[in-house]
């Protein structure tokens, strides 16, 4: 059997860290975009707006449902028949990249619409009743008051979902993109050992899990500075 | 011309109904206080005057405009409410929001005043209401007298035709309570309309010149203090009234 | 649309075939992830010495480990692991007779321990500490406190909580595939490996998967509905 090597974990770890901006790429793009369909869909659901209310609760009900390795595969080989089909456009050779950042900001978006609609409900009826007490606009009510507070209220729970997207990312290999495990496969297949890569690459995630985490939490408390406890 | 007139409203909770059909006159510069037993409807009238709850039926006239409440659109909701500002028995800052920034939020969001004006606006304001030294403070760093009083400076701010005051001293501790009465009192003798919910007996009594009592969803007695209070008519004006003791306060 | 149903319903039995084992994979790792959380998190809400910490950083580290690293590092580990210990322990076992499942199982367990160590600590800690206090003052020890009035307490919390760790632990079942253990995920690309028609396989999988999952979702609604009348009771 073959001995652990154990100074391959620290040679790895450069060659994968020469990856890591793919992640970076894939984390960044799935939170913008998944915040924007999470809020989307959380208002569809907050204010009960017809069928696509239920559209809603289906899609964030499908992406908790599934493991997100399905969904992958579904978006991979399902969004070139669906363009296909409506479009008559052949996207089969796009950049995999792309259906890795739709998955990703669709799962984010189903995680979002759940946390944002729950902070959202969160606020209380009196915060509303002040505003329009005051002749505020529904639309003024939600922008400059509900919002603002949901928001904060979604930061921590952000921040869990945040990382779980961040080690999700790791599935990128299986559709074949070259992101930090993609790398650390092609070092095992050249040095014939399996666990120091991968520990190597367990390294690098751990790191920048507990890096996200005390950003958010440094967020949080930034975002919350003086005002007051949270009611 | 000015002031507050309630035609026939009704209001019904599923089958709760709650009001059955009230007049309520209130002219320009009137206090008004409302008083009744807890679930008598009155908070409800209250909240169905800036169309917190939307009344089944009737007709609603702050200032000049009149809205039938059956067929009120949007537009003249958000325009009657612009008449009106509240006071709510739980304070209801926005949280988040410094009291100054409590105060000029209508200013700014709702009368489009510049910011640097709206800010010297509520400066005034609260230093009206005893609170110069708290502009900056948030809710939670407040008492609940202090609170009140940053949400009456916020009804203030918006020179409104009518504040309504729904309960505003009943979740307060009985040594705020007198603060926040005072600020009040203050208001009224400056000729501001007001419609007052309240507990405060000795309260109404001093500062209203007229009290309306409500029960079971309809007025049962309405007219002067002195009246309503010292020789009410009603047997359930002279029940409820009985509890607080009043005219043994009063009738020297 | 160019889907061809009849093979989706066709990939969708045989990937049902397989439930059974998704299911025994993922139930027995949310069992033993059960024990070893339960002793974890009391091990931390108690502040044991040193342990406490130790579990600590444990729990913090393997928070940041993608599941399917685990996944690897246990299969691959697996021959070495089990052939040192059977030769130290002179047991006569070897790598060969342990099967894929049980690698699977062990590696959701690591996963499944992590995330329930948590839930069970956030329902102790949620149960509000004057009911210990309460406990202390009618003579209770704090074992005693425990087991008789804050545990009951905790579980209520922790039960519908649980139900969405049962849920990520089937949903992580499915990475197993990738180490060659028979469950629904494989089960459903084995049919589409002659016709390639893999949209239509993973159609079939997302189906069996979402379904079980609103299962377990109404399950969990309806323990929460019960438990959460208990909680009004008690209090």
């Amino acid at each position: 059997m073959q001995k652990l090597d154990w100074s391959l974990i620290f040679t790895s770890i450069p060659k994968l860290l020469s990856r890591i901006h793919i992640t970076f790429l894939i984390v960044i793009v799935a939170t913008v975009c998944g915040i924007i369909i999470g809020l989307v869909m959380a208002l569809f659901r907050v204010y009960k707006v017809p069928v696509l209310r239920q559209i809603a609760v289906v899609y964030a009900s499908f992406i908790r449902g599934t493991p997100i390795i399905v969904q992958l595969f579904l978006i991979y080989y399902g969004l070139p028949v669906f363009f296909n089909w409506i479009f008559g456009v052949d996207i089969g050779r796009l950049n995999k990249m792309y259906f890795i950042l739709v998955t990703y900001s669709l799962s984010m978006g189903a995680f979002f619409s759940e946390i944002m609609r729950s902070t959202i409900e969160g606020v209380g009826t009196g915060q509303s009743e002040a505003a329009y007490s005051i002749g505020m606009t529904k639309l003024q009510t939600f922008r400059r008051i509900v919002l603002p507070q949901a928001a904060l209220a979604a930061v921590p729970s952000l921040s869990t979902s945040f990382v779980s997207l961040l080690q999700n990312t790791s599935l990128g290999y299986t559709i074949g993109i070259i992101d930090v495990i993609g790398r650390a496969r092609t070092i095992i297949n050249i040095s014939k050992h399996t666990i120091e890569p991968y520990t190597a690459a367990a390294i690098i995630f751990v790191f920048l899990s507990i890096v996200f985490q005390y950003v958010f939490s440094f967020l949080e408390k930034r975002l919350s500075k003086g005002r007051g406890a949270v009611a | 011309m000015g002031g507050v007139k309630v035609h026939n409203i009704h209001k019904t909770f599923g089958k709760n109904k709650v009001l059955h059909g009230i007049d309520l006159d209130v002219e320009h510069g009137d206090v008004v206080a409302v008083i009744g037993p807890s679930g008598s409807g009155k908070t409800t009238l209250l909240r169905c005057i800036n169309f917190l709850e939307h009344a089944d039926k009737g007709l609603i006239t702050v200032g000049e405009q009149t809205v039938n409440t059956e067929k009120a659109s949007k537009k003249e909701i958000l325009a009657l409410r612009r008449k009106t500002a509240m006071v709510f028995q739980l304070y209801n800052l926005f949280n988040k929001k410094t009291a100054l920034e409590n105060v000029t939020e209508g200013l700014i969001a709702v009368q489009k005043v510049s910011k640097k004006e709206a800010e010297a606006k509520a400066r005034e304001l609260l230093d009206s209401v005893g609170l110069q030294s708290k502009y900056g403070a948030y809710g939670s760093q407040l008492s609940g007298g202090q609170q009140q009083r940053v949400a009456i400076a916020r009804a203030m701010a918006l020179d409104p035709e009518v504040i309504l005051f729904d309960e505003p001293t009943s979740a307060l501790d009985p040594e705020l309570v007198g603060e926040v009465l005072s600020v009040m009192r203050r208001l009224a003798k400056g000729g501001q309309t007001m419609i007052v919910v309240t507990h405060e007996m000795s309260f109404a009594y001093e500062i209203a010149n007229k009290v309306v009592f409500i029960d079971q969803g309809l007025i049962v007695e309405e007219g002067d203090p002195r009246d309503v209070f010292l020789t009410p008519k009603d047997e359930r004006t002279k029940q409820f009234l009985a509890r607080f003791n009043l005219s043994s306060q009063y009738s020297i | 649309m160019n889907i061809d149903l009849s093979f989706v319903w066709q990939a969708f039995l045989y990937g049902l075939a397989y439930l059974p084992n998704t299911l025994k994979l993922a139930f027995s790792a949310f069992l033993l992830s059960l024990v070893f959380g339960i002793v974890i998190a009391g091990i931390r809400f108690f502040k044991v010495p040193f342990l406490a910490r130790f579990f600590a950083l444990f729990v913090t580290f393997l928070k940041g480990v993608p599941m399917l690293l685990v996944m690897f590092v246990v299969f691959a580990s697996a021959s070495r692991v089990v052939n040192g210990l059977a030769a130290l322990l002179h047991l006569p076992f070897s790598a060969k007779d342990v099967s894929l499942n049980a690698i699977g199982i062990v590696a959701l367990t690591i996963f499944g321990t992590m995330i329930i160590s948590e839930t069970i600590r956030g329902a102790l800690t949620s149960v509000d500490n004057g009911q210990f206090e309460a406990g202390f003052s009618i003579g209770l020890t704090r074992t005693g406190a425990l087991v008789r009035i804050v545990a009951p307490q905790a579980v209520i919390i922790a039960a519908p909580v649980l139900c969405n760790n049962i849920i990520g632990l089937i949903k992580a079942s499915a990475l197993c595939y990738m180490v060659m253990v028979e469950e629904v995920m494989s089960g459903t690309l084995k049919v589409a490996s002659s016709n390639y028609k893999y949209f239509e396989a993973y159609l079939a999988a997302a189906a069996i998967y979402w379904a079980l999952c609103i299962v377990i979702e109404m399950i969990a609604k309806i323990l929460r509905a019960k438990l959460g009348k208990y909680r009004t009771k008690l209090a």
